[in-house]
């Protein structure tokens, strides 16, 4: 018997006799072969922006102002405090110097489009998680909230053994590319996100949930979801082909 | 059986023997009981332990700090000459200066200088005691505008965070409120300055359109008249005619008066043909008349035909078509006059709007100056747009109280004046300062010292050598005897429980990083 924890088989019995309209004819433990790939990241990490750096970089950004002296007249502010939110915000990567004053970097400027002011950190060790059907990334919180087997086996202590469905196709070797490219990587890699990675190969992992065959469609449950989880019901049918 | 050999002289491995024995001094320290004074003892024990950490780890803002304060090794000031005197001196060094101050000497007056000096080229100051320095006689040194903050300071009171927020408020609104008023016309959906720009825009499309307008007003007017000469033109066609005429016979009388000359010329000079002189002189006579009444009647068609065009003139000037013609194109003329004065007067306008908040450029009062005025104004009119939005927002965050403004203003304050300790609470982040001036450094153990050293690019400190030990040393060697771990540097332990901040980096420093005051 493994020790990793799981929903007992009765509170998923339970949850589905909740459902009106719901009639089960069988729950089938199952592992869904998942793949995990370990990365070593530049991430970019969002903060709140303060007073001074949001405002001169919005000048920057929205103004047409560029001039150490031009922004604090305009300001209202001494020089020297310009030159010192400057020197911060050239720190952290989001302005830089040129011959004609100070220019928004890329993650300046975004920064100021998402109103939120981004760091990066570097060397930064993640996990990434796709699903072992179409190789989709997971979703933060099927990846954060559920319990990732690294073998196909599990035996909850009531007795239940789940089964593994066969590992379908590889993972596509342009997964991470494919999720770094998105615009809704966040929903996936959570509030880190990978801008630049360092790729190790992909391993296999396993994610133990619940198939309920109903009399109508079948039904899911794992464990970042309360009721029926669709993402998994998704996935479920993915593997299975 | 596998053995290990270390190299205890190694640097790295003093390096960490160090550390451990600061750990252990602070420790020891609680143990011991702490020097009296205000503060959380926990909380003090932490912030100590976190500046041990960051030392340990590298991340001081002097990289070289470990190494100078484990084992005395002070950065090699290059080829830079330092002054003669206390204050050059103390800015110069690259990484640490003591500055001993016996009683009676000009103590205050030379930090103060040091402090002036390096606010004054731009650098922040961290200004740390054992327990929160004084700052009013540092203030009243300090350039106009340059910021200080007592972050000991509770409430408001000068010094405070709070009152350093709420005089840069001040001072943003103040400073900013003539700008804010300048570019105020380039506010709004739409704005005045762009009400006045499509007024621009509109009369130029007019301007254009009338004097289009005109020049076909114009045409018309030249087609018409043509069309008239030609209608009542038929007595000039006939008089020019019959003056025509008159001069083709002008010349033909001219020409036989000129043949006959010739023809008489040429029978005079022959002796054999003289007799035909007398008949040649006769028809010659008759030529001569006959040209002179041609010529005659030449010069009265001329003069008939002249009158016939003044005629027509006048005919053509009254005539109704044409005077319709002539109105149109005068009216269209000073209808395209007015468009284009319409347009300048807007560009007047634009350029008062201008002035002060961007470069007006030159512009002439002509359809291709004023266009090129308008397209330099379609240009800036998005940016004015966003600048005095920002503007507006700017000092309308600036108007409101703010605890958001105290970190920044912490981050960029030219001095910020700290108990040792009080300089690493968490909320006061990661600060980061050029130099430090370390008042009293004689009285502070180093684990407390190197709160604010770690948070410090440079750092002078002003001391004493000489002074009381800063704990029993009876009372300490007993602790180690009975408390200190096997393999921890016991020497080193007891050194950091007694002695100052102050007197182990003097002892170790290069002449060059040591003065005297006067």
């Amino acid at each position: 018997m493994s020790e990793a924890a799981h929903l007992p088989m009765r509170e998923v019995v339970r949850r589905v006799g909740a459902l009106p309209g719901v009639r089960p004819l069988r729950f089938v433990p199952l592992l869904l072969p998942m793949w995990a790939v370990e990365v070593v990241a530049t991430v970019r990490q969002a903060h709140s922006y303060d007073v001074f750096d949001r405002y001169l970089s919005r000048a920057l950004a929205e103004a047409g102002l560029s001039g150490v002296g031009e922004l604090a007249r305009f300001f209202g502010v001494e020089p020297v405090l310009v030159e010192r939110t400057a020197r911060f915000l050239e720190r952290i990567g989001h302005v830089r110097r040129a011959p004609d004053g100070l220019t928004l970097t890329e993650l300046g400027r975004r920064s100021i489009a998402d109103g939120r002011r981004y760091r990066l950190s570097h060397g930064r060790r993640l996990t990434l998680r796709f699903d072992g059907g179409a190789g989709e990334p997971v979703p933060w919180a099927h990846a954060t909230h559920a319990v990732w087997l690294a073998e196909p086996t599990l035996t909850l202590p009531d007795g239940t053994v789940f089964t593994p469905l066969t590992a379908g196709a590889q993972l596509p070797p342009d997964a991470v590319d494919r999720l770094l490219a998105r615009d809704d990587v966040v929903e996936f890699t959570g509030p880190s996100v990978p801008v630049e990675v360092e790729v190790a190969g992909p391993r296999a992992v396993w994610l133990p949930v619940y198939l309920v065959e109903c009399a109508d469609d079948p039904l899911v449950f794992g464990w970042a979801v309360d009721g029926p989880d669709p993402y998994l019901l998704k996935v479920y049918r993915g593997c299975a082909g | 059986m596998a053995s290990t050999l270390v190299d205890q002289e190694h640097a790295s491995y003093r390096d960490e023997g160090f550390c451990a024995a600061l750990e252990l001094a602070v420790a020891a320290a609680r143990e011991l009981g702490p020097p009296p004074g205000p503060g959380d003892a926990g909380l003090d024990d932490r912030i100590q332990r976190e500046a041990i950490l960051r030392l340990r780890s590298g991340a001081t803002v002097n990289p070289a700090l470990l190494p100078l304060l484990a084992d005395g090794r002070f950065a090699d000031p290059g080829e830079h000459e330092p002054g003669t005197d206390e204050v050059s001196r103390a800015l110069a060094v690259p990484d640490l200066f003591c500055l001993e101050a016996p009683p009676g000497t000009a103590r205050t007056l030379t930090v103060l200088e040091i402090v002036r000096s390096a606010a004054g080229r731009g650098e922040r100051v961290l200004l740390a005691a054992p327990t929160a320095p004084q700052v009013d006689a540092v203030l009243a040194r300090l350039p106009d505008g340059a910021t200080v903050i007592r972050v000991d300071q509770p409430g408001s009171g000068p010094g405070s965070l709070a009152a350093a927020a709420a005089g840069v408020q001040q001072r943003i609104l103040a400073r900013s409120q003539a700008a804010a008023r300048s570019l105020e016309p380039w506010l709004g959906a739409p704005s005045p300055a762009l009400g006045w720009l499509r007024r621009l825009t509109t009369a130029l499309d007019e301007a254009d359109e009338a004097r289009g307008r005109a020049d076909r007003a114009a045409a018309h007017r030249e087609a018409t008249a043509a069309a008239a000469r030609e209608r009542l033109g038929a007595d000039l066609r006939e008089h020019a005619r019959a003056s025509e005429a008159a001069e083709t016979s002008v010349a033909a009388a001219d020409a036989v008066v000129e043949e006959l000359s010739a023809a008489l010329r040429r029978s005079e000079s022959a002796l054999h043909r003289r007799w035909r002189a007398g008949r040649l002189r006769r028809r010659l006579s008759d030529a001569v008349r006959f040209a002179a009444a041609a010529r005659s009647r030449s010069f009265q068609a001329r003069a008939a035909y002249e009158e016939s065009a003044h005629s027509l003139e006048r005919g053509v000037e009254q005539d109704a078509t044409v005077r319709a013609a002539v109105d149109r194109a005068a009216f269209a003329d000073l209808a395209a006059r007015r468009a284009l004065e319409s347009a300048e007067r807007a560009a007047h306008h634009l350029t008062r709007l201008l002035d002060g908040v961007a470069d007006v450029p030159d512009w002439t009062a002509d359809q291709a100056g004023l266009a090129d005025l308008a397209g330099r104004c379609r240009e800036l009119e998005p940016v004015l747009r966003g600048r005095a939005g920002l503007l507006r927002e700017w000092r309308h965050r600036t108007a409101r109280p703010t605890a958001q403004l105290h970190a920044e203003l912490l981050r960029y304050a030219d001095v910020v004046a700290a108990s040792c300790v009080g300089a690493g609470r968490p909320e006061y982040g990661d600060l980061e300062f050029d130099l430090l001036i370390l008042e009293d450094a004689s009285r502070v153990p180093l684990p407390a010292a190197l709160v604010p050293m770690v948070r410090a690019r440079r750092a002078v400190l002003v001391g004493q050598t000489g002074r009381p030990a800063l704990r029993d040393p009876e009372v300490v060697r007993a602790w180690v005897a009975a408390r200190c771990p096997a393999g921890a540097d016991a020497e080193e332990l007891s050194a950091l429980l007694t002695g100052s901040v102050f007197e182990r980096v003097s002892a170790r420093a290069p002449a060059r990083n040591r003065a005297v005051t006067r």
